[in-house]
């Protein structure tokens, strides 16, 4: 039998060790001896050690704290030597790491069979509860990443019982020749903790020698120093910067040489992407971690070259490269676990909220000694969880019809497909560049010059056009929309009807109205009138009022972060119809007055009030570099609109109630479809309060649509505009919606009369009208085209010249002396999203106007000299051209005919083109500081909103 | 929606079991009582909410009429005679006046001596055939008024003018029209023409991009031109520059030797209702009806005496198909003596049309064509002869004073003229008068005077009232 003797390292371990020790003695292969390394510990842990004495040959070495694992190994290794027992193994083992009885027998039989085999590695098992699988034999990835090849809490339920070669095995419970150790050099003392075996285990590779896992051993790990549990002077608070630091030790000291460089350019991006990723889910901690371990490494590369020297003086050739090749982790994956990641993410976002009616449930049982009412799952999911998605999907109605819907609905938004313009949509413009430029200027090249700010939703369509271009972008924007409401709107009815029965609201249900909900803003015109903004809010409303059902939750922590989500997405929804905010701010006052009526007291408390306030704050502060120089400026009233390309038709209150954009939309009659089941709805007793809370809100929306439908602004060129509706159409519909579905619910619980019978079914069918109505009109007629483009008459060869410079204007005269001129001066690709409306919110400028109407009246070389200053450089008067003026222009001297495509069209060119830096755009420091500090916000808030993940880490 | 809060919690209650025990249950009725009220307020509140937002007022208006100032340049231009006469110049009344500039030639327009043009006198520039340009500047501007020519054949002298259409045009060997252009300014123009028969659209390549050049004056016969046997209308359009487009009418009477001439008068824009003043009760009388539109138009016309405006009985519609011109001659067309003792005729079309008569008066060709309003004072040079005043399209009662002066100023003959809404009126002048003022106080008129020919000649001639050109329109001029 070979004679193994165990080496134990222990310190402070006092809490484990009985049991390990306890392991050592069952062992059914008894071990030839004990030799324990204990580095200063504070508890007894030596002298428990020294009780093993009479049972096996045990030595205590007492060392200092300040010794380092490997120092240790290494001080018993030289004992043994010492000692001249000559053993065939060595055995390590932790202080928490407590063997199986028949561990070291399957050790030491694996052996037998595999002579080559000079270390072997037992099964790690979480230890205290012994089922969870902890490593199999590790490796290493190319970010320095342990890899265990398993998967996250995996149970041992006899998976993985090969024995298999292994880049390299923990040193809890390694079995190892101790020639092969000192061959190898021992373990490397520069990692002091962590890390080690896979360094020993990389050397081993390199050198040639074979590693074993033996699965049948099974060894349980507390990996006390990994998880925290345990402090030493070595891994001091931050276990995570010993992990790192070791893991890039690791890489450096033992990668080809050849690809060292890229290497070191590699983990440094490497680490700040992981950097980030910390950050993202509010670890600032270990991104502080990260980033001290790369310096730490990179601060001393003469550590990192004598290793290199060290084992290139060891291996000859670069030793056995194939081995270690196969043994590392495949290259891709660190890809599929940041795959992994943000996928995690995103699913904790959709779901965030979602448990709401759960969780208050479980805080109102735990506050009520009678047991809970078990929420029964839907019988979808009992039936169909084992089966395939293909399966679970044709078999499922509700499925296959939300699938047909939205093909219906991206069908019908075919217009919008490519370059979309038309109605209140303007053209797209030529790169993402265009709005980031928007964003950042000060004085925008606009006409004859403007100091109106950017629109606020020119930064996130900066942002996605960035990615998918400028048309994409709007194409997106427009076809998604619908779809994204959709889903949006399921979710938010989902967990409302959760909130409202135990059972939640049928699928069916939640079906109708999230349908009907996405087809609001078609129905009403927003695609084809290409109100744009109004179209976009649909999408992101139901996920405001999804995470605004945060503000219900029991906890006040996760109300708060409710706040931060629902102030993201307010921000947003603010961005693309800005009366949005002033509609929540007056939803949320009287809400909150309601609720201090209902439970007395509850608007003192900060943690109740604290959240919404927060959440009407934040699109404040995000959206700082707008209002503020729009209030400066004198165009405050743009807070007031919606986006897009003004005038648009006004909307009255009873086309607000039948869901109709002015003259725009669906056949009318279908739009008293919802108003009337919305009244209906208030019949059944039992949802009465949910479906009157859902009265509240409409209620709010149309009395803020009375200021807002009353109220027209003369803009430049667009004379009576009323304020912006478009927030309001959608919360009225949207707050019926929901009052229908909370109704609906009701209708689970209760058994019916005969004529209540009735009425429900003959009140179901006429709630089919809307969304089949919607649908087929959509699909049909409603969003194939957007209102036409009228053409601007502007030669082409000058448009074109136009997008050559910015100095290239053409200035652009409608009307007749009669009926009055207008002017407009196009510049660039002229008026693209987000430029029309700083042009219709710049004040009239009266030189301009006063050079103009001399030019009309009694033009000189020295008007058009002025206009050769201002950056223009042709004059055209698109037909019907008013002959009079045109006639003095001709007669004009510096101006000269030019040809035009139209012969009714009358163009001129300035004899001397304006000078290239006759208008341009302006940085300036303080909109730089105003928007540099909006995206560091954004961030902070992103980061604030994203769900708390807590990955509990598989690897050791 | 923010507004789950209390619905949730209040949820959970309801939907807990039953057995909730007495004091649930009690406060369930009272809350019940807040419910029942609030599920009535709330829907009220919404539907006067709405109700209140009932704004469907349309977008202001986006007409902006223009404001006046000083006119500091003004030119008007003389179209070659039609028979030998020269040109008078006179003013309207209440301006300064001064000197102004002439230019004269058959095809390039040179300078001449300056005139003095003042108010109340008639001044003459020596030159019986070419085409004349008078400009004024600064005070020289205002209020230029001219004429031309004998009785039966008086020259509309004209402002430039960029949008025109003439009707009644003809392109055959004996019934031909003569185009020509004047540019009255230093740079060159050019000029499209658009001609219409009674089947549509006339190719004439030759009239599209006319370029005259500066103070050049183009002429074109268009029997030579685009020879056709039909009548024709025409489209006159400047597309740079500035010109003077006048048409001679010249009929070759078969077998009578004789040849006669005059001016075919312009319409600025095609309209829904055109007044014919004068046109004879008796005779040849064609009358043309231009559709410019794209769809079918239908006329009717109406006569129009002293008393009243009616449609003849049995008159059908003139039925005009797009970018066509149509004809009736009125003989046939209206039932006999329909038009005894009237004043003229009102052509009223489902679609704007641009309408004319021409007719022979005692082997003159005469025109008529759709009389502009005017809004100001207006003066006109006449010829000498037998001329009465016909007045018309009053929107209102009212007053319209007549004054009559000879060529020094001297006022031959006043007169008051009661006008009114959908009626005519005529008053006589004097025959040696040169100059009529016609002044209305209260409504815009239209008018013309018609000059009979002496008996040596016989024939007639028709002399609009025009507006003269006495301030600049400036426009309102806003950001688009």
């Amino acid at each position: 039998m070979p004679a193994v003797v165990v080496v134990l390292v222990t310190h402070d371990g006092a809490a484990w060790l009985p049991a390990v020790l306890e392991g050592i003695r069952a062992q059914t292969t008894p071990v030839a001896g004990v030799v324990a390394v204990d580095t200063g510990s504070l508890d007894d842990s030596a002298e428990l050690v020294e009780t093993l004495a009479p049972f096996v040959p045990t030595t205590v070495l007492r060392a200092d704290a300040a010794t380092s694992f490997p120092q240790a190994v290494a001080r018993a290794v030289e004992h043994v030597e010492q000692a001249g027992t000559h053993p065939d193994w060595l055995w390590l083992l932790h202080d928490d790491s407590n063997p199986d009885p028949a561990a070291l027998t399957e050790l030491l039989a694996v052996s037998g069979q595999r002579p080559e085999a000079e270390i072997l590695g037992p099964k790690l098992r979480e230890w205290p509860s012994l089922r969870r699988l902890l490593e199999l034999g590790v490796t290493i990835s190319g970010t320095g990443r342990r890899e265990t090849g398993l998967e996250r809490g995996e149970y041992d339920q006899g998976q993985h019982e090969d024995v298999r070669e292994v880049f390299a095995v923990n040193t809890a419970g390694m079995l190892v020749r101790p020639a092969a150790l000192s061959a190898l050099g021992g373990l490397d003392e520069n990692l002091p903790m962590f890390g080690n075996d896979l360094d020993l285990g990389w050397r081993a590779a390199a050198a040639g020698k074979t590693t074993l896992i033996v699965p049948k051993a099974v060894v349980f790990h507390a990996e006390a120093a990994h998880r925290g549990v345990r402090r030493t002077a070595l891994t001091g608070r931050h276990t995570h910067y010993q992990e790192r630091r070791a893991a890039l030790y690791t890489l450096l000291a033992n990668g080809r040489g050849r690809w060292l460089p890229f290497q070191v350019v590699r983990l440094a991006l490497g680490t700040l992407l992981r950097i980030l990723g910390f950050l993202v889910v509010r670890s600032p901690g270990e991104a502080l971690d990260e980033l001290a371990a790369l310096l730490s490494v990179y601060a001393h590369p003469g550590q990192v070259l004598a290793a290199r020297r060290t084992r290139a003086a060891m291996f000859r050739d670069g030793g056995d490269t194939d081995r270690v090749r196969r043994l590392l982790a495949p290259w891709w994956l660190p890809y599929r676990h940041g795959l992994d990641f943000v996928s995690d993410v995103a699913a904790a976002l959709t779901n965030q909220a979602a448990d709401v009616a759960e969780r208050r449930r479980e805080a109102a049982a735990a506050r009520d000694p009678n047991p809970p009412v078990a929420r029964h799952r839907d019988e979808e999911d009992e039936a169909l969880a084992d089966t395939g998605i293909a399966v679970r999907f044709l078999t499922n109605p509700v499925a296959v019809a939300v699938a047909v819907i939205v093909l219906v609905l991206v069908a019908g938004a075919r217009g919008a497909f490519g370059d979309v313009v038309g109605g209140a949509l303007s053209p797209s413009p030529s790169g993402a560049g265009d709005w980031w430029r928007l964003h950042l200027e000060t004085d925008h090249p606009i006409g004859f010059g403007t100091s109106v700010p950017a629109p606020p939703y020119v930064l996130p369509l900066a942002l996605l056009a960035s990615l998918l271009g400028p048309t994409t972008t709007m194409s997106a924007l427009l076809v998604l929309s619908a779809p994204l409401a959709l889903w949006g709107a399921w979710r938010f009815l989902r967990v409302v009807g959760r909130l409202m029965s135990t059972y939640g609201a049928p699928r069916w249900l939640l079906l109708w109205g999230s349908t009907t909900y996405a087809l609001v803003p078609l129905v009403a015109g927003a695609f084809e009138g290409g109100r744009w903004g109004i179209v976009a809010a649909s999408a992101l409303l139901p996920w405001v009022a999804h995470a605004a059902l945060g503000f219900a939750e029991p906890e006040a922590s996760r109300r708060q972060r409710a706040g931060w989500r629902v102030g993201l997405l307010l921000a947003l929804l603010t961005a693309v119809t800005p009366t949005a905010w002033w509609l929540f701010l007056a939803l949320g006052v009287v809400v909150l007055v309601a609720g201090n009526r209902v439970v007395p007291g509850a608007a003192r408390d900060r943690t109740v009030w604290g959240p919404p306030a927060l959440a009407l704050g934040i699109p404040l502060v995000l959206l700082l570099p707008w209002w503020l120089p729009l209030a400066l400026d004198g165009a405050f009233v743009g807070s007031l609109l919606d986006v897009g390309r003004w005038p648009t038709d006004p909307t009255t209150g009873p086309e607000l109630v039948l869901g109709r954009l002015g003259d725009l939309g669906a056949p009318w009659w279908a739009g008293l479809v919802l108003p009337a089941l919305a009244l209906v709805a208030l019949v059944p007793r039992a949802t009465r309060i949910g479906v009157v809370v859902c009265w509240l809100v409409a209620a709010v929306a149309a009395l803020v649509a009375v200021p807002l439908g009353l109220v027209d602004v003369d803009l430049t060129g667009v004379a009576g505009q009323q304020l912006g509706l478009g927030p309001v159409l959608l919360v009225l519909h949207g707050a019926w919606i929901s009052a229908i579905v909370i109704a609906g619910v009701a209708l689970r619980d209760v058994s019916l009369s005969r004529p209540a019978t009735a009425g429900v079914v003959a009140a179901g069918l006429v709630g089919l009208l809307a969304p089949a109505v919607g649908l087929v009109w959509f699909a049909g007629w409603g969003g194939s085209d957007l209102a036409d483009e009228p053409d601007s008459g502007i030669p082409a060869h000058m448009t074109e010249d136009a997008e050559l410079g910015l100095a290239n204007g053409i200035l652009v005269i409608r009307g007749s002396i009669e009926d009055g001129l207008t002017y407009d001066v196009v510049r660039d690709d002229g008026p693209t999203v987000g430029e029309d409306e700083i042009a219709a919110l710049t004040d009239e400028d009266s030189d301009v106007t006063g050079l103009l109407t001399v030019l009309a009246t009694a033009p000189s070389a020295d008007a058009v000299e002025q206009l050769r200053e201002r950056g223009v450089k042709y004059v055209v008067q698109p037909a019907p051209a008013d002959g009079d003026v045109a006639s003095r222009l001709d007669a004009t001297p510096g101006l000269e005919r030019a040809s035009a495509d139209d012969r009714s069209t009358r163009a001129w060119e300035l004899t001397k083109p304006p000078p290239a830096d006759a208008v341009d755009g302006s940085l300036t420091g303080w909109r730089l500081v105003l928007v540099g500090a909006q995206l560091v916000v954004i961030v902070f808030v992103v980061v604030q909103c994203l769900p708390t993940i807590r990955r509990r880490r598989a690897d050791v | 929606m923010s507004d789950q809060q209390p619905s949730g919690r209040r949820a959970d209650r309801s939907g807990a079991p039953q057995g909730g025990g007495r004091r649930a249950e009690s406060g369930r009725n009272r809350k019940i009582d807040v419910v029942v009220v609030l599920a009535m307020i709330l829907p009220t509140v919404v539907v006067v909410a709405v109700a209140v937002n009932e704004d469907d007022s349309l977008p202001a208006s986006t007409l902006r009429p223009p404001t006046s100032a000083p006119l500091t340049d003004a030119a008007v231009v003389c179209p070659g005679a039609a028979v030998p006469g020269d040109v008078s110049l006179t003013r309207s009344p209440g301006v300064q006046g001064g000197r102004v500039e002439v230019r004269t030639g058959t095809t390039r327009l040179d300078a001449g001596s300056p005139v003095d043009v003042v108010p109340d006198r008639v001044a003459t520039v020596q030159e019986d055939s070419a085409p004349v340009e008078i400009s004024g500047h600064d005070a020289a501007a205002p209020g230029l008024v001219a004429g031309r020519g004998g009785p039966t054949a008086p020259a509309e002298c004209r402002p430039p003018a960029f949008d025109e259409w003439f009707v009644g045009l003809g392109a055959a060997a004996r019934n031909s029209s003569e185009l020509e252009l004047v540019n009255p300014d230093g740079g060159r123009a050019i000029v499209d023409i658009a001609l219409y028969g009674p089947h549509g659209p006339v190719k004439s390549e030759d009239l599209r991009g006319i370029t005259v050049g500066p103070h050049e004056v183009s002429t074109f016969d268009l029997s030579k031109t685009i020879p056709r046997r039909v009548d024709l209308a025409a489209h006159v359009t400047v597309t740079q520059g500035r010109v003077v487009t006048t048409f001679r009418h010249t009929i070759d009477l078969l077998g009578q030797s004789r040849v006669t001439t005059d001016y075919r008068l312009s319409q600025a824009q095609p309209q829904t209702e055109n007044l014919l003043l004068g046109v004879p009760d008796s005779g040849p009388r064609r009358l043309f009806v231009m559709n410019p539109g794209q769809d079918e138009l239908r006329a009717q016309v109406q006569i129009v005496t002293k008393d009243a405006t009616f449609t003849p009985e049995g008159a059908k519609d003139i039925v005009v198909g797009p970018e066509e011109q149509g004809w009736v001659n009125l003989d046939s067309y209206l039932p006999k003596d329909a038009m005894k003792d009237s004043l003229g005729l009102l052509v009223t079309s489902s679609e704007p049309a641009a309408v004319g008569v021409r007719t022979l008066v005692g082997d003159d060709v005469a025109q008529f064509s759709s009389l502009p309003r005017i809004e100001s004072d207006a003066v006109a040079v006449l010829p000498t002869g037998e001329k009465r005043l016909v007045l018309g399209d009053a929107e209102r009662t009212g007053v319209v004073h007549v004054t009559s002066t000879d060529a020094s100023g001297k006022v031959l003959d006043t007169q008051d003229v009661q006008v009114g809404a959908g009626r005519g009126s005529e008053v006589d002048l004097p025959a040696e008068a040169v100059a009529v003022t016609v002044e209305s106080r209260t409504t815009p008129v239209a008018g013309e005077v018609l000059v009979s020919g002496p008996a040596s000649d016989p024939g007639l001639g028709v002399v609009r009232l025009r507006d003269a050109e006495v301030a600049a329109e400036v426009p309102v001029v806003r950001p688009d």
